[in-house]
């Protein structure tokens, strides 16, 4: 598929299958079209020329709302800026991902209470977002996505804003996810973080390669 | 839930958002509610006793003398039991007979012809117990009750007036006054009268007396005193209770609606107040549909970050809506609330009675959620237009 805006063509002809279960890193510096290609995955744009298949479903044929009821159900996404509502306590903010969906209140809540617990955070449910760490913060938009049940998770630049004991720990539960069966994709620029991941690519200019010069990590757990 | 989640964390702002609103709808309800106290208000103390007024009269001038020797076997058409009659009908405070006994020739302070003594030109009037209530008076000494009443005893109440002519100066040594020759006892004289000043120069006898020594037939009169506002109803109602049987041979005297003049007046100042009101929602509107789109712009990671969890264009357009709608409802019931009470307040200051048509608080929070819905389109729909992938990367 590809994407271009007016004239510029962000990202050229890509071809990328990810399977169910898969955990893909994309690398890339600024410009290259990694976020572009991250929001083509997440159902916030469409594809200038192509297709994009979800689960088999060709995402031209989706109206708006029906692409973002199924962005809502199937996808989660975690940012580099977190995203939280600063005002609310951290369970009310994974409670948030389940909004759209028509969760029943009650169910909202029992299933903010697990996700805080899968991230680590059962203590910090009462806190307001604006009192936690950047750390926390990550894991918490975690949460909302686990509360969401999203079968993928599109994560852009997760650690940018932290420091590298927090990023660790969110890696960590990335590697967690991953084990659990979910599906990742994880853009950033940083090498370690691509390292983590099972598939590693890089992108340049608008062109996706997988990562061939790697330091090895990635593909001694293999490319598939 | 979630949109009033969003008011409560911006709560100072949603308060300021709210006033313009809240401005308007209260001054909108109290014109309104002011404009309908002032046409039921009571200017002065005299309107007060004006309106509150009934006089019942039997039509025929003869009744209330004595010389209505051809029809005595024929009794007037008021009973003397009037006051009890009336005061069974809800609205009537107080109520009393009243007739002028013109056929009492003389009235003197001595009993002997004193040539020297200005003629005096003191009325006799009988009357019922009730007669000090229903004209507001004060007395030095005492009234007569039923007692003298029903005794028929000779007993008088003197006006302070009258008193002075008759050189009758206190009351403790019970002094007596001639009425045609025959000793009354003075037991009272009437100091100040709220209705009725005339009674000054008068001499007040129980109708009781008047029956028995000076031919009176029937009540010329009945005075009523309604409560506010009931003077048209009990008006209504005072002849069947008196004449049942001929409602119609009696002459009723209600006091007069308030003079169209006064309408008038505050019906211009009414419509000021209304611009004034109009003006103030309209600002208040502009004031929801500016802080609401500022709210908008300056949350677009947030709106980005809705759409991303499955937030559809709809969710989006209705959830600024429904917030701009709450503040304005807010704003509105606040007025609405402020409106009532300045109402409340501004009548009472001005001892008008407080009155509002009760759709007015009703449907005032309604025109609040409608100004407030009005001015959120324009920003909802901006919110609406913002793609995901722009918002999320504003952050």
């Amino acid at each position: 598929m590809t994407r271009r805006f007016g004239e510029l063509q962000v990202l050229q002809p890509t071809s990328l299958a990810i399977p169910g279960g898969g955990y893909v890193a994309i690398t890339g510096s600024s410009g290259s079209g990694k976020s572009t290609l991250l929001h083509l995955l997440g159902l916030l744009d469409k594809p200038s020329t192509g297709t994009y298949r979800f689960d088999g479903q060709d995402i031209a044929e989706l109206g708006d709302d029906e692409r973002a009821t199924l962005r809502g159900r199937s996808i989660g996404f975690v940012f580099q800026a977190f995203h939280l509502l600063a005002a609310r306590t951290a369970a009310e903010n994974v409670e948030f991902g389940m909004l759209y969906q028509g969760v029943p209140q009650r169910e909202r809540r029992e299933r903010a209470t697990d996700a805080l617990e899968r991230v680590g955070l059962p203590h910090r449910d009462t806190a307001l977002a604006r009192t936690l760490s950047g750390g926390e913060r990550q894991r918490v938009a975690i949460a909302r996505a686990l509360a969401a049940d999203a079968r993928m998770i599109l994560a852009d630049e997760p650690t940018g804003n932290l420091d590298s004991v927090s990023g660790e720990v969110v890696l960590g539960l990335f590697d967690d996810l991953h084990a659990s069966g979910l599906t990742l994709v994880v853009v950033t620029h940083n090498p370690e973080v691509a390292a983590r991941a099972l598939s590693p690519y890089s992108m340049r200019d608008g062109v996706l390669a997988p990562q061939l010069d790697g330091d090895g990590a990635g593909m001694a757990r293999g490319v598939r | 839930m979630d949109v009033w989640l969003d008011l409560v964390t911006r709560f100072s702002r949603s308060c300021l958002t709210a006033l313009g609103t809240l401005i308007g709808i209260a001054v909108l309800v109290s014109t309104l509610g002011l404009a309908k106290s002032a046409s039921a208000r009571i200017t002065t103390r005299f309107d007060a006793l004006a309106a509150t007024e009934v006089v019942v009269r039997s039509p025929d001038e003869q009744v209330g003398t004595t010389e209505a020797s051809s029809r005595a076997s024929e009794p007037g058409p008021i009973p003397f039991d009037a006051a009890q009659r009336l005061a069974v009908i809800q609205g009537v405070a107080s109520s009393s007979t009243y007739s002028h006994l013109k056929g009492v020739k003389e009235v003197r302070g001595t009993p002997v012809n004193d040539p020297t003594a200005a003629s005096s030109r003191v009325e006799v009037v009988a009357a019922s117990p009730q007669l000090l209530a229903t004209v507001h008076g004060t007395v030095s000494g005492r009234f007569f009750d039923r007692f003298h009443d029903d005794r028929g005893e000779a007993v008088a109440v003197l006006g302070a007036e009258a008193a002075k002519q008759l050189n009758v100066s206190d009351v403790d040594r019970q002094p007596a006054i001639f009425l045609d020759g025959r000793s009354v006892v003075v037991i009272g004289i009437l100091t100040s009268l709220g209705r009725k000043p005339e009674l000054l120069h008068s001499v007040v006898v129980p109708d009781g007396l008047a029956r028995g020594q000076y031919g009176l037939l029937a009540p010329e009169q009945v005075l009523v005193e309604t409560r506010i506002g009931a003077a048209d109803v009990v008006g209504a109602q005072v002849p069947y209770a008196l004449r049942p049987d001929q409602p119609r041979s009696l002459e009723v005297v209600v006091p007069p609606t308030p003079t169209l003049t006064r309408d008038q007046v505050s019906a211009d100042t009414n419509a000021l107040f209304l611009v004034l009101g109009g003006i103030s929602l309209l600002i208040g509107g502009l004031g929801i549909a500016n802080v609401t789109l500022v709210s908008v712009l300056e949350r677009v990671p947030e709106i980005g970050l809705r759409r991303a969890l499955g937030a559809r264009r709809g969710h989006v357009v209705g959830h600024f809506l429904m917030e701009s709608t709450a503040l304005g409802l807010l704003g509105a019931v606040a007025g609405t609330a402020v409106g009532v009470l300045t109402t409340v307040a501004v009548a009472r200051l001005r001892g008008w009675p407080p009155a509002m048509d009760p759709w007015l608080p009703v449907l005032a929070p309604f025109l609040g959620a409608m100004i407030g819905l009005l001015s959120g389109i324009y920003p909802a729909v901006r919110a609406g237009r913002i793609e995901p992938i722009d918002a999320l990367r504003a952050a």
